[in-house]
């Protein structure tokens, strides 16, 4: 390893720390100090910035959650976050983007199912803002499609489209305390949630348990027959299914979640 | 190669002098696309904000573009580090500046990679010999692969390395002769590094490479007691305002930033920043404003 390199893999290791530095033989190797600071202080205060940073970023993208978990708690959760994923990206963006996962493997935050849903939701509305654009469908393009051609279709979604099955109401609860309504936690129900980007501007709109299966399975690549048959038969309410997916489409149609039907 | 008072680093790449910029920040997109300040001639976006697929972030450059110059100003390339250079950003890097299509790109001079991790900071180099051809050969291989001219900025530090054999000053300038690359010069960043440091800011300003500099940065920052930190989240001081000056008399008129990052104000505020900016400017240059 050339010097240049044990030089910053030192200076890496040290500002990583979670707790202040102690006088070390790596300090004293590598920083110099000055008239006002000693080796130490010089490499505290990068140390200091390090979490700073990137809990602000955390702040940022999990508001709700740092609510939820309070100062502390939610201090305790990055340090144990970025143990077990220390930053990889180039984007600070990124940052987050395991963090709705680890909540959900990783006791003490795994047994309340709340926190994961609310990080769920919070990491989506990440990922829809900056996903790739799209133009919307043109209803009009799909004025001449025979009706038999309809069940070998496929759909492409927008790319912001995010699909969320949770077990609690959490962006109710998000849209609450971002509103200044407080924080009062719900009680658990089952919940189909999708965010997207439409104009620019983010949304979230809950879904019936039947319209998101379909979602979920077009999304995965099933052609419109193979998604709707599937969702009959796993539901048993194939009827309700056949009465229902021509509104539902023209309701995602309406809101840009399709771009591209394939025939 | 070494350039004279008549053939500076912006004649030979033609990049313009466009006054004084301030930083585009999202809290003044509203501002800024319904006209903006006639104190406000440029604006600078941090590169990797742009490095995405899509959105609003992307839709509000091209609206920005369409109505003032921009240069894109990248905060992790992470020129100094002995890891690769990071082929995923450079290609997204290369898709900006195609899309933008600016005269010049410009990042820090520091690096912000070590042992697989990103560490989010712009940490400074030992000012070595090894330090220096190892940047100097990034920086031509960036120039390279990019295809435009580069600038580095100096960055504001709170440690000294004990391997340090030169000063900041004959660093940045070896770097920037050796690799044939533009100077960013951060004056705020100066003031910070010599209270920090203890040294005369005056001596740094005087011994970089003036006919290299493609654009000054101000800004604010912060006293923490024992030291300054440079957090962009204050009024530009007088002493940076001192240095300032100094630095454009030797440069000669090159664009001119204003950066407020933390703590941002109204827009109102910054593009009076920015017009104090055009006023030392021009008592430097003794010009009008």
């Amino acid at each position: 390893m050339s010097r240049l390199a044990e030089l910053q893999r030192l200076f890496g290791a040290s500002i990583v720390r979670e707790s202040p530095l102690a006088e070390s033989d790596e300090a004293r190797e590598l920083a110099a100090g000055s008239h006002a600071m000693s080796p130490l202080g010089q490499l505290e205060v990068y140390r200091e910035q390090f979490w700073i940073r990137h809990v602000g970023c955390l702040v940022e993208d999990f508001p709700t959650l740092h609510a939820l978990l309070g100062v502390e708690g939610f201090e305790a959760l990055v340090a144990a976050y970025l143990r077990a994923h220390p930053p990889t990206k180039f984007r600070l963006r990124d940052l987050g983007e395991d963090l709705p996962r680890f909540v959900a493997r990783t006791s003490p935050w795994a047994e309340d199912g709340l926190l994961t849903d609310v990080a769920l939701v919070e990491w989506a509305f990440v990922d829809a803002f900056d996903a790739a654009d799209a133009p919307p469908l043109d209803p009009a393009s799909l004025g001449g499609v025979a009706e038999d051609a309809w069940p070998a279709a496929r759909l492409t979604l927008h790319p912001s489209l995010q699909r969320l099955a949770l077990r609690h109401p959490a962006n109710d609860l998000r849209v609450a305390f971002r509103t200044g309504q407080g924080l009062e936690r719900p009680a658990a129900v089952d919940t189909f949630l999708v965010i997207y980007r439409r104009d620019l501007l983010l949304y979230a709109e809950a879904l019936d348990a039947l319209a998101f299966a379909l979602l979920d399975r077009l999304a995965k690549g099933e052609t419109l027959g193979e998604a709707s048959e599937g969702v009959a038969l796993a539901s048993g309410r194939s009827a309700e299914v056949e009465a229902k997916i021509g509104d539902w489409f023209a309701r995602w149609t309406s809101l840009s979640w399709i771009s591209r039907v394939e025939l | 190669m070494r350039y004279g008072p008549h053939v500076s680093f912006r004649e030979k790449h033609g990049i313009p002098d466009l006054g004084v910029g301030v930083g585009y920040r999202p809290k003044h997109q509203e501002d800024v696309l319904v006209g903006g300040s006639p104190d406000v001639r440029w604006y600078e976006v941090v590169s990797e904000n742009y490095m995405v697929p899509g959105g609003r972030h992307l839709a509000s450059l091209e609206r920005l573009q369409a109505q003032w110059p921009v240069i894109p100003h990248g905060v992790c390339l992470s020129i100094g580090a002995t890891e690769e250079l990071d082929a995923d950003y450079l290609a997204r890097l290369k898709g900006l500046l195609r899309r933008m299509n600016p005269p010049y790109f410009t990042d820090h001079l520091c690096f912000t990679r070590a042992a697989g991790r990103d560490l989010h900071d712009l940490l400074p180099l030992p000012y070595t010999k090894e330090a220096v051809a190892h940047v100097v050969e990034r920086v031509r291989r960036v120039q390279g692969e990019l295809e435009r001219p580069f600038a580095l900025e100096n960055v504001s530090s709170y440690l000294t390395y004990n391997d340090s054999t030169m000063t900041e000053w004959e660093f940045l300038a070896e770097v920037a002769e050796r690799a044939d690359c533009g100077l960013l010069f951060d004056v705020n960043n100066v003031y910070v590094s010599a209270r920090n440091h203890g040294f005369d800011g005056r001596t740094y300003v005087d011994a970089i490479p003036a006919e290299r500099v493609v654009q000054i940065h101000l800004a604010g920052h912060l006293d923490k007691g024992t030291y300054l930190l440079d957090t962009h989240s204050d009024h530009v001081c007088d002493p940076v305002w001192e240095l300032y000056e100094r630095a454009i008399r030797r440069t000669g008129p090159v664009s001119t930033l204003v950066e407020w990052d933390e703590a941002i104000p109204a827009y109102a505020v910054l593009a009076a920043e920015a017009a104090r900016a055009a006023t030392h400017r021009a008592a430097a240059l003794k010009v009008a404003p």
